[in-house]
């Protein structure tokens, strides 16, 4: 393979670019390079080849600490993707402070409310909610190479099904007609559109990563993670009740750079504790995502568990893509 | 072939050839979220014209006639594109590419065999870089260090690899 004359300095840009912190003359320079010389672009494919395979490795754990068990993994010798269940494990027992938490605690103030809230949450009860886009983010931030649906810029009107830990199903319609619907367990996560074939991952992550982002987008699909955020990050204040009785905290950020909404709104009925809705207000922006926006209980008619799982919404003889 | 024959057929292909497709859009459009998004497009396109696939035809080479309009289709739809190339340097690319593309499992091969090599400290900044595909600014800030001084540890942890796997492969030290 030849090198180009400059390697370092072309390195240099191609790296910056790649890693989203190359600036005008940078880009501008790379192009000129990769125009101008064909050694320039191989060694630019062989890059972004290199950066695509490490999207590939991370997302199969080949990153994660316990590397050995990845590794013993490729081998044969192990079983798949312990780590995740690992995770799972700790934020049951998370849960299960919680629980005593709340059993120990009159509920009297907002702290403890919202920990009833979460616990909850955490019971296997079905809850669906309509999402509503309170304000819409600026769709000149959504950065680009989001693909031609961003997940987070068709959220109005998507449909949320959640139940216990880490179950849940959201249904987007896209501008094209088509319908998005991904969901997921602790098992793993889904996603179909259209009439294509389904993808299926065990990071249980995986998809709705980008509309639920931690780093931001809309970080509310665990309602759990985001009451036990809101724990830790957020002052709480009570707030008149709604007429209907129901019950009203708010909970607002206590620094800037603890990222999340500024505002959070909880409403839930004071007997049962369940959620009836959240308002998130002044989400980051910077990802084109809406700045603020609504969940609200449609219902809590029971589902199947199968219901997570995506063979529940496909015919059998779909194309499945199962992701290492 | 019976539609459960052809379905497990498309599917086992698919798979096989889908990290070397991933690369190859990655290279003509450069971002994650679009790649992922793409490889479904692509998946559900090349679905729906399996029966025109002639079995013995080496499934990568035939999957990138199709990527590669989705990668173009993809980058003329776009508002703003961080790097802009003029067709000819795309099609350019491209024609790189697609070798590449289909040399990318013994890349890969190489490059699972390299990351056992990195220190602790690289291996940590790249999963924090690429699992959650988290931007370099997001690391730097929860980890109170500036987006150079992370993105310089990236870069390390990138040319090591890179230079590994070249040398693995038998190439010119870089």
């Amino acid at each position: 393979m030849k090198i180009p004359a400059d390697v370092e300095k072309f390195d240099e840009l191609t790296l910056r670019y790649l890693h989203g912190v190359a600036s005008d003359a940078d880009r501008a320079e790379l192009g000129e390079k990769l125009r101008e010389d064909e050694v320039c672009r191989l060694r630019f494919i062989l890059h972004t080849g290199q950066h695509a395979m490490l999207c590939g490795e991370a997302q199969a754990g080949s990153l994660a600490s316990d590397k050995v068990l990845y590794f013993e993994q490729l081998a044969g010798t192990s079983p798949r993707r312990s780590w995740p269940r690992r995770a799972w494990l700790a934020v049951a027992a998370v849960a299960a402070t919680f629980l005593i938490t709340v059993l120990l605690l009159r509920p009297s103030d907002a702290m403890a409310a919202l920990e009833k809230v979460t616990q909850v949450a955490e019971q296997a009860l079905t809850r669906c909610y309509g999402v509503r886009v309170l304000e819409p983010g600026d769709a000149s931030q959504v950065p680009a190479g989001r693909g031609p649906y961003p997940p987070s810029s068709h959220l109005e009107g998507a449909v949320l099904w959640m139940k216990g830990p880490g179950k849940f199903a959201l249904k987007q319609q896209l501008p094209n007609g088509e319908t998005r619907l991904f969901g997921g367990d602790q098992e793993g996560s889904w996603t179909m559109r259209g009439t294509g074939p389904v993808r299926v991952s065990p990071d249980p992550t995986r998809f709705g990563r980008a509309t639920f982002s931690a780093g931001g987008e809309v970080a509310f699909l665990d309602v759990r993670s985001q009451l036990s955020q809101i724990r830790s990050d957020y002052d709480l204040s009570w707030l008149p009740d709604a007429t209907d009785g129901t019950r009203r905290l708010l909970a607002s950020r206590q620094r800037p750079s603890s990222g999340g909404p500024k505002e959070i709104e909880l409403w839930f009925d004071p007997s049962e504790a369940v959620l009836r809705k959240m308002i998130l207000r002044q989400l980051p922006k910077g990802q084109g995502g809406p700045r603020s926006l609504e969940l609200s209980l449609l219902s809590v008619d029971p589902l199947p568990d199968e219901y997570f799982r995506h063979e529940y919404h496909h015919a059998p003889d779909r194309p499945v893509i199962l992701e290492p | 072939m019976t539609a459960p024959e052809t379905h497990l057929r498309f599917t086992r292909l698919f798979v096989a050839a889908q990290p070397s497709l991933y690369g190859y859009l990655m290279s003509l459009v450069h971002d994650r979220q679009a790649t992922d998004e793409l490889i479904q497009e692509l998946a559900e396109r090349l679905w729906h014209k399996f029966p025109e696939y002639e079995e013995g035809r080496p499934f990568v080479a035939w999957g990138i006639g199709f990527a590669r309009y989705l990668a173009m289709e993809w980058r003329r739809r776009q508002r703003r594109l961080p790097l802009p190339l003029d067709q000819a340097t795309l099609d350019a690319l491209a024609n790189v590419a697609e070798p590449a593309a289909m040399d990318n499992d013994r890349r890969l091969e190489a490059l699972r065999e390299c990351l056992r090599k990195l220190t602790d400290r690289q291996r940590e900044v790249l999963r924090l870089r690429y699992e959650e595909s988290t931007p370099v600014a997001t690391i730097a800030e929860s980890s109170h260090r500036t987006p150079m001084a992370v993105y310089k540890a990236i870069k390390q942890a990138h040319l090591s690899l890179f230079a590994c796997v070249t040398k693995t492969l038998g190439g010119p030290a870089t």
